[in-house]
């Protein structure tokens, strides 16, 4: 492409990175906000009673059956929540069969039960963190296949851009360490390496991994080749790969007393170190017929970054056996197992956690200090294009972080009795990020940029607020309660708004500084590149 | 007929984007498939093994069309590994098939 091996690869980064860069951005904010997906999941759910002192997990289980058996006694499975430290709270769900009759489709349900009481906590319509974090893969108003083949090529551009990207730095190490405040564009570059080199293997990592969950679609085709075609073999492909080796046990739980408190019980004296998540009941017949039923138990925490551990209790030739997954069958399966924890995060700890949602966030910082460096090595012949570009980046840099907390607002403002309320919290989002665009697009960009900033520090910074007038939760109350998923929620967002609000302060009119531009075009430069 | 100079440069550009995406989608299948095909051991082993490589073949594809001196030749790289593969994969069916 260009003379030298390093100048092309230059090409490559600047065009590679520039292509879906606001996709890629739009993909790393919400992915990263799916690593606290049940904490705001709760924030979105404030009706929830939460339970701070340690409860006994049988009372736990008389209040959830009781309010099964009348709730959803023709349930085809059953399950009971425990409370956990990422969700304090006790819920159950059930997946209703379809009834023609009655003109049900097949459904899950789920509902909160008030610890001290035992009753239903009706809680508002809400999409909730899932939907949230989803958009990150199906990108919400095409179709899911669109949505994924579109996630896959920007991934796979991110991939190029990061390849490229170590490739053009020969002093890889030395850059890490280097940053020259207040110079234009050097200032941009130093800032951009740091944000791409401190956390590149987290980088590579969610890159790869993303790719790998979804090369069923990206590259179908191959599984036809191999496999077979046709929807039906690739998911006997999917179900095969994921075979799970198995280890059987008999218990001294006579057939006849098979019930979710004898496997209870039982479960408690084998593991007697591991917390009880989830109890389930699958398989369930109205009759009440416990032969053909399967027990579930589910322990709490993870061994190293495998999920926790799940038994099944049955009835098989007049005894009770346990049956315990061990792991998968085929090494492919444990591989794919491995990548796809390490992308979703779902075994990590707290601190693990916020180590997580800060590289995401700095992958997408990343992204966003390439755009502008982008738009800063055209300013100086400033062409109507690149002003527009300009424009668009401050319109999604900060429009979408405006349009999240739109979505935030809207869980509390929009009327409880709302019909589909959950998918107005979402349009609330897009709506909002449309008229982010629409606004920056016609004001100047510097302009537009400290307007933004200082509307995200201030929609930000009133979150709390609005929390405490709309809902009895404030920051005080929270803390008095022990309820701190809420209290984290709310603090977190007040140290986003401050992160605003400094960014908006330091925001210097001409943000173009052409003095240093000009110094740096005169000494060529791997990363200036094109 | 001539063309100016950034009427070459564009359409060799474009030409260059189509021959990394279309051609290394293509080329990164057909290793995928030639993976699963030829790996000893177990089918699905082979087969995710070929899948989660094809994004190593792509990325590498996709630099080496764009550090190729010129088009034509960074065509006709991915072109002919393509055949070269596509018959390769005929050939195979037939022992097995």
């Amino acid at each position: 492409m260009k003379s030298t091996f390093r100048q092309s690869m230059a090409w490559l980064h600047t065009w590679a990175g520039f292509t879906f860069a606001w996709l890629l951005f739009f993909i790393f904010i919400t992915g990263s906000l799916g690593y606290f997906e049940n904490e705001i999941d709760r924030w979105m759910k404030p009706e929830i009673v939460v339970v701070n002192e340690t409860i006994d997990d049988v009372e736990v289980f008389n209040l959830a059956k009781q309010q099964l058996n009348t709730l959803a006694s023709h349930a085809d499975k059953w399950y009971i929540a425990y409370p956990t430290t990422r969700d304090p709270f006790i819920k159950i769900s059930w997946l209703a069969l379809a009834n023609a009759e009655l003109g049900i489709s097949k459904q899950w349900h789920e509902e909160y039960l008030d610890p001290y009481t035992g009753n239903i906590t009706p809680t508002r319509d809400t999409s909730g963190g899932e939907t949230l974090y989803r958009l990150h893969y199906n990108l919400h108003y095409v179709p899911i296949v669109v949505g994924y083949l579109l996630t896959s090529l920007a991934s796979l551009f991110m991939l190029i851009g990061l390849v490229t990207g170590v490739i053009i730095h020969k002093k890889i190490f030395i850059e890490f360490f280097t940053f020259r405040s207040g110079k234009g564009l050097r200032s941009w570059l130093d800032i951009h390496n740091v944000f791409s080199v401190l956390p590149l293997p987290f980088h590579l990592m969610i890159t790869y991994s993303g790719l790998i969950l979804l090369m069923g679609i990206s590259f179908s085709p191959v599984i036809d080749a191999t496999y077979g075609e046709g929807r039906k073999l690739h998911r006997q492909f999917y179900d095969v790969s994921q075979t799970e080796n198995k280890r059987f046990d008999t218990t001294n739980i006579p057939a006849v007393d098979l019930s979710l408190s004898t496997v209870l019980l039982d479960a408690k004296q084998r593991y007697k170190n591991n917390n009880i998540s989830f109890l389930g009941v699958i398989d369930r017949s109205p009759n009440n017929n416990t032969e053909q039923m399967g027990f579930e138990v589910w322990l709490d925490g993870s061994e190293g970054i495998e999920f926790a551990t799940l038994i099944t209790y049955r009835v098989v030739n007049g005894q009770v056996q346990i049956e315990e997954s061990i792991g998968k069958k085929y090494s492919a399966g444990k591989v794919y197992d491995v990548l796809e924890h390490l992308h979703e995060g779902l075994f990590a700890g707290p601190y693990l956690r916020w180590l997580y949602f800060i590289s995401g966030l700095l992958g997408a910082a990343m992204i966003a200090s390439g755009m502008i460096i982008w738009v800063k090595k055209r300013q100086k012949n400033s062409t109507r294009l690149i002003n527009l570009i300009d424009r668009v980046n401050a319109a999604v840099i900060i429009g979408l972080p405006i349009a999240i907390a739109a979505y935030f607002w809207s869980n509390r403002l929009l009327p409880l009795e709302m019909v589909n309320r959950g998918a107005w919290e979402l349009h609330s989002l897009f709506i909002v990020f449309t008229m982010c665009i629409c606004f920056c697009l016609v004001s100047r960009p510097a302009k537009a940029w400290k307007n933004m900033l200082w509307l995200a520090a201030a929609i930000y910074a009133f979150l709390p607020i609005g929390n405490m007038l709309t809902t009895e939760h404030s920051l005080l109350s929270s803390a008095q309660e022990g309820d701190w998923l809420m209290l984290g929620f709310d603090v977190s967002v007040l140290v986003f708004a401050s992160c605003f609000a400094v960014a908006a302060a330091l925001f210097k009119k001409e943000h173009i500084a052409p003095e240093h531009t000009s110094e740096i075009s005169k000494k060529p430069h791997p990363e200036l590149g094109t | 007929m001539k063309f100016t100079k950034k009427q070459i440069l564009v359409s060799n550009v474009t030409c260059r984007v189509l021959i990394a995406l279309v051609g290394g989608y293509i080329l990164s299948s057909l290793s995928a498939i030639l993976i699963a095909l030829l790996l000893p051991g177990d089918k699905i082993n082979s087969i995710i093994t070929g899948l989660m490589l094809s994004f190593v073949i792509y990325t590498v594809t996709v630099i080496v069309v764009f550090t190729t001196k010129t088009t034509l030749r960074a065509g006709a790289i991915v072109f002919s590994l393509c055949t070269l593969m596509y018959f390769f994969y005929h050939y195979l069916n037939g022992i097995t098939v």
